[in-house]
């Protein structure tokens, strides 16, 4: 058999293992494990096993996850969330579906201090779904905009996906993160714009909420003080060169830790629970890592990726085609699976295809955030979804998930619009890192 | 005492342990970029120091991270299958995992001799790395026992979390 034939048997072997429920990362380290042994030996395979899960552990480079996900955790249980979302909603409460606009831009800013999408979406969930309710907002609208704006932590840094994304391409965190700022304020201006046109189609989904004097909006500028403060901080110190990833994330850490401790919002147990939270999600991510480590030496070993780049090549379709085939891919591969686990699946594959295309690999990498984007809202799998149907159902708002999926409908198609205008226009990503870098 | 108790027990210390080498990576990171940018005098081989806690607080958590399971896994089909079905599947995908973890916790015990007959130092601090390779070897064993734990509850019919 030859190595791209064991190489297809392997893949299409690990498809049929995922439908167990098995563990991505183990189910990558099992096929990677039998594949290489089967192409080199069984001592080169198990010697392999050992080395990669050792190195990947004791990586300096991917310190920065743990540190960044402690950080985002903190800030998850230390109540910035609300601060950000009374200070959106004095600005944007008055107008019609300013509830949900303010959602969303509260999502956006505790984005900035916390890598993940679920904890995002959970957090405000917490916070906005019964502040809308108590405005009468549609239950389609109040979920559809907290899940939606949940993941917009993904693409605002730091992102633990771009993180990933970097690591595996060997792309600098630092650039890609600096590519992911316009692009997610973007998107965050497409999602109010959704919500603008949804409540002007249907008015009664987002009625009017309290209108705040201008004092009172000036006054709650204060809530976004720490956030700004921290975000600044620490992205800016990474953009130029003060401190490398992992040092930004432990200031990062370090800031949060004493603004939660100053204004005494982080009690014991909430800080244990940060951490314990933080061990189950490092553990999960590096596993990952160490799985798609041993999956991608197998791949390599049967030269598909490099097969795959030259025979696209010989076909002669428009990049753009290719492209648009590509994210097709990653949209239907985000409906059944988890987005860190789908992109360390792929990125061995596709990436060298994008490059030989020419592409840009930080327009690629915020391409595949937000592609990825999608498929945390939409069914079957949408995690952002169950996220904020479980919070939902533990307040007893009534909110069925049958709605959450109606009410991401506007934003899905706002973030669709927002892939044709960043695949016309890279120059929005690549704008920010060509000024810094 | 019974064995899943010093195992529910173990499992609990190596967390609060791994904690502590989580706080330890920003504390030591932190210090040193506070040293660094202040009287310009960093801690010597701070990166090392930094990975080694990170190999701790990743080993010391994988028994947490199981009993939490907290593992991404794609659950859409899983989902339509029936119950019955479903508990023999995840039997057979726990053994299948058992197996993995206990593979692996042999393969890193054989990496640490070898690194141990070696003599390999860590760059910087020169620190022999073995001693760490056999804590994760070690790590990847309570793992694996968990496992064993919840195979053996799931042919009893208890399945109950500890």
């Amino acid at each position: 058999m030859s190595p791209s034939t064991v190489g297809i048997i392997g893949i299409v072997l690990m498809l049929g293992i995922f439908v167990t429920r098995m563990p991505v990362a183990y189910v990558m380290t099992l096929v990677g494990l039998g594949g290489f042994s089967y192409l080199i030996s069984i001592d080169a395979g198990l010697n392999l096993l050992p080395r990669v899960f050792f190195d990947t552990f004791s990586s300096y480079e991917l310190t920065t996850i743990p540190l960044f996900v402690l950080m985002g955790q903190l800030a998850f249980n230390s109540g910035i969330s609300r601060r950000l979302y009374n200070t959106a909603y004095t600005f944007l409460g008055s107008t019609r579906g300013g509830l949900a606009m303010a959602t969303v831009s509260a999502c956006t800013a505790f984005g900035a201090v916390c890598g993940s999408s679920p904890a995002t979406a959970a957090t405000m969930a917490t916070v906005g779904i019964p502040e809308m309710k108590r405005f009468n907002y549609s239950n389609e609208l109040a979920a559809g905009s907290v899940a939606s704006g949940g993941g917009l932590g993904m693409i605002m840094p730091p992102s633990v996906v771009l993180i990933i994304y970097g690591i595996l391409t060997e792309q600098s965190i630092g650039a890609l993160f600096v590519s992911g700022i316009l692009p997610a304020l973007m998107l965050t201006v497409l999602f109010i714009i959704s919500i603008y046109i949804t409540c002007l189609l249907k008015p009664d989904k987002g009625p009017r909420g309290e209108r705040f004097s201008l004092l009172q909006r000036i006054k709650s500028l204060a809530g976004l003080a720490d956030t700004v403060f921290i975000f600044a901080f620490v992205t800016a110190g990474l953009f130029f060169g003060f401190f490398t990833p992992t040092e930004s994330a432990a200031v990062g850490v370090l800031a949060i830790l004493l603004v939660s401790i100053l204004r005494r919002q982080l009690s014991w147990k909430a800080f244990v629970k940060s951490l314990n939270e933080t061990l189950q999600t490092s553990c999960m991510i590096l596993l990952l890592v160490a799985g798609a480590v041993v999956f991608g030496k197998f791949l390599a070993v049967t030269r598909i990726p490099f097969d795959l780049a030259a025979w696209v090549g010989a076909f002669d379709l428009p990049p753009f085609l290719i492209i648009a085939i590509i994210i097709l891919i990653y949209f239907l591969g985000g409906c059944f699976m988890d987005s860190l686990g789908l992109i360390m699946l792929t990125i061995p594959i596709f990436f060298p295809i994008i490059t030989n295309l020419g592409y840009d690999p930080l327009w690629f990498g915020i391409i595949i955030v937000l592609v990825t984007e999608m498929g945390v809202i939409t069914p079957p799998v949408g995690i952002n979804v169950y996220v904020v149907y479980g919070v939902a159902q533990n307040m007893m708002t009534g909110i069925t998930l049958e709605s959450v999926f109606k009410g991401i409908v506007p934003f899905l198609l706002a973030v669709i619009a927002g892939i044709i205008i960043l695949m016309i226009f890279p120059q929005i990503v690549l704008f920010l890192p060509n000024l810094v870098y | 005492m019974s064995l899943w108790s010093i195992l529910d027990k173990s499992q609990r210390l190596m967390r609060a342990l791994a904690s502590v080498c989580l706080l330890g990576m920003a504390v030591i990171t932190c210090t040193d970029v506070i040293l660094r940018s202040t009287i310009n005098r960093p801690i010597f081989g701070s990166e090392e120091i930094v990975s080694i806690f990170a190999i701790m607080t990743i080993g010391l958590a994988l028994p947490y991270a199981h009993r939490k399971n907290a593992h991404v896994g794609v659950e859409f089909f899983f989902r339509m299958l029936t119950s019955r079905n479903r508990k023999r599947i995840k039997l057979c995908t726990d053994l299948v995992s058992f197996f993995i973890f206990l593979v692996l916790g042999w393969q890193m015990c054989g990496y640490g001799l070898d690194t141990q007959n070696s003599g390999a130092l860590s760059m910087n601090l020169e620190l022999p790395m073995y001693w760490f390779v056999y804590v994760l070897s070690f790590c990847l064993f309570i793992v694996a026992f968990c496992m064993l734990q919840d195979i053996l509850l799931s042919l009893q019919g208890d399945d109950k979390k500890k």
